[in-house]
Parts: structure tokens; C-alpha cells; sequence
């Protein structure tokens, strides 16, 4: 008998998840409304799909499912692009400089506040030019926490893979500090 | 396992994470109702969909028997049709008749006057 699904739980576990997702999903596709479709689908589908298992394995699987449709759509981009040539494909970013987006909450001296705005401003850009595994598999195991493990669950690959992807993003992340 | 002239990991990751969560903290209210439509339909989607799956079940379920008791009926008509050979049009006509009553309630006579009719007796 299928297991009942906490409401709460589910609905507190989106919340939470939720605004990272989007910009995961911004940064892969390169598009705000589209990251929000993702978004949305992926909630649909997780908790369809995965809402009974133990709570324990929600984020993995929750980002399982966005990563499985963020491949989605870089595939009707492919197959879009082939059938109509002349249309631009769907990876310029129109956002602008994140830094200017939001205040900064965290109290520290302005001078460290600043380098690391100006650091954190030319990562996040160089972070939005990597190839798609190299970046998600950053985001996924720096930012959203998950284990290398979690981090192959949810990419669909193997730890080694997961390694190998995070290494070539560092490497490339350090050399945009360097210019 | 950084070389000595490169920056550390913290160098990269730390600042990246802060610039990440800014973004992810400034999104704006267009999109946060989108997110919030979003989680409150994923849940509504879930909610209902037992009940769905249930009543999708009964009318699978209500619509089978009504096949099989069509199929039975059809069949049973069928055979009971052929079971009864005197039941034409003419037949009917003569038994549903009140004006030839007197004639079934003679029958015997007839049947007898068929027989022996003809004797001299």
C-alpha cells in the first residue's frame, strides 16, 4: 500500500528548495521564465513520483528530475535549432550582473564586502560560461551540498564522472580569478 | 593539491557561494508567486490523484460488468430466440386476439372433428 503523502512536509521541503532550483535551472538554460517551467515541472513530477520515499533522499531526487528536464530542454533547443536555423539559440543570458540584484545581508567591512562581490560577480559569470555538466555538477555539490554520490544520482552519472566534472570546473573558475 | 600560485578552493567557492545566494535571494515577486502556484499545484496534483486513480478504477470496474452482462443478455436472447419456433408474427397475432377466444376454448372439438368427422357414426 503506497505510503501517505505529508503535505507539509513536502510543501516545506519545496520552500526550501525552490529558489535555488531556479537559479540552477537560470544558470543551465539561461532564461528566467524557462528556469520557472522547469522549476514547476519538477515539482510536479517529484512529488508525483517520489513524494512517498523516505525523506532522506527528497533532494537528490528532487534534482534528479530537474536535472533530467533541464537535459529535456537543451534537447527541444537542439531539435528547434535544427528545424529552424535562423532562430538564436537559447543560451545567451539577458539577466545582466547579478550583483546588482540584490543588498547584500551579511554585516562585514565594506572593503571585504566589495572584493568579494567583485570576485563572487566574475565567478558567477565564468560559473554561467561552463560547459553544462562541468557547471551543474559545481552547483550541485558546492552550493546545493549534495555528496558526490547524491551529486551522480542526480546528474545521472558516476562519482568518478561527478570528480572529474568538478575538477575541470575549478580549474576553470581559477582562471577567470586570474584574469 | 593547489599549486602555490594558485588561489585556494575557499577563494573560489566561498565568494561564488555568497554571490549564488544573493541571486537566489533576490528573486523577484513575479517569480516567487510563480513558485508558489507551482508547490501548491505539485501538492494539489497529489492530493487528488488517489481519489482519481479510485474513481477511475470504479468506472473501469462498473463498465466491465455492464460488458459481460450485455454479452450474457445478448446470448441468452439469441438461444432463447431459437428455442422458440412458433412465436412468428402470425402466431402472436392469434394468441394476443380476444376475438378468436371462443375458437382456442373449442380446440378439442375441432381436433376431434378433424378425426372423425368424416365417419358415419
Amino acid at each position: 500500500m503506497a505510503q501517505a503523502i505529508d503535505q507539509q512536509r513536502i510543501n516545506r521541503f519545496l520552500a526550501e528548495v525552490e529558489r535555488r532550483a531556479v537559479v540552477i535551472a537560470e544558470l543551465a538554460v539561461g532564461q528566467r521564465e524557462d528556469a520557472l517551467d522547469l522549476v514547476q515541472e519538477s515539482m510536479l513530477r517529484f512529488v508525483k513520483h517520489y513524494a512517498a520515499k523516505p525523506e532522506t533522499q527528497w533532494r537528490p531526487l528532487f534534482h534528479r528530475v530537474l536535472q533530467n528536464r533541464i537535459r529535456d530542454h537543451y534537447r527541444r533547443q537542439r531539435v528547434r535549432r535544427r528545424w529552424l536555423g535562423w532562430l538564436p539559440g537559447g543560451g545567451d543570458d539577458t539577466d545582466g550582473d547579478p550583483i546588482q540584484q540584490a543588498a547584500d545581508p551579511v554585516t562585514r567591512d565594506p572593503e571585504t564586502l566589495a572584493a568579494q562581490e567583485q570576485d563572487g560577480g566574475r565567478l558567477l559569470a565564468a560559473l554561467e560560461k561552463l560547459p553544462a555538466r562541468q557547471q551543474q555538477a559545481f552547483l550541485l555539490r558546492q552550493w546545493e551540498g549534495l555528496s558526490v554520490r547524491d551529486t551522480a544520482t542526480a546528474m545521472g552519472c558516476s562519482e568518478g564522472s561527478v570528480k572529474t566534472h568538478l575538477s575541470r570546473a575549478l580549474k576553470h573558475l581559477r582562471g577567470s580569478l586570474d584574469t | 593539491m593547489s599549486k602555490p600560485h594558485e588561489p585556494p578552493e575557499s577563494a573560489i567557492t566561498e565568494p561564488l557561494r555568497a554571490a549564488l545566494e544573493r541571486r537566489a535571494a533576490g528573486l523577484d515577486s513575479h517569480s516567487l508567486r510563480r513558485l508558489r502556484v507551482a508547490r501548491g499545484q505539485a501538492i494539489a496534483a497529489a492530493s487528488a490523484r488517489p481519489d482519481a486513480w479510485r474513481q477511475a478504477s470504479l468506472w473501469a470496474g462498473a463498465g466491465s460488468v455492464a460488458l459481460v452482462l450485455l454479452g450474457a443478455a445478448l446470448l441468452y436472447f439469441r438461444q432463447a430466440n431459437h428455442e422458440l419456433p412458433g412465436l412468428d408474427a402470425d402466431s402472436l397475432e392469434i394468441i394476443a386476439s380476444e376475438d378468436e377466444l371462443e375458437l382456442y376454448e373449442n380446440l378439442d372439438f375441432y381436433d376431434w372433428l378433424q378425426h372423425h368427422g368424416d365417419d358415419p357414426a
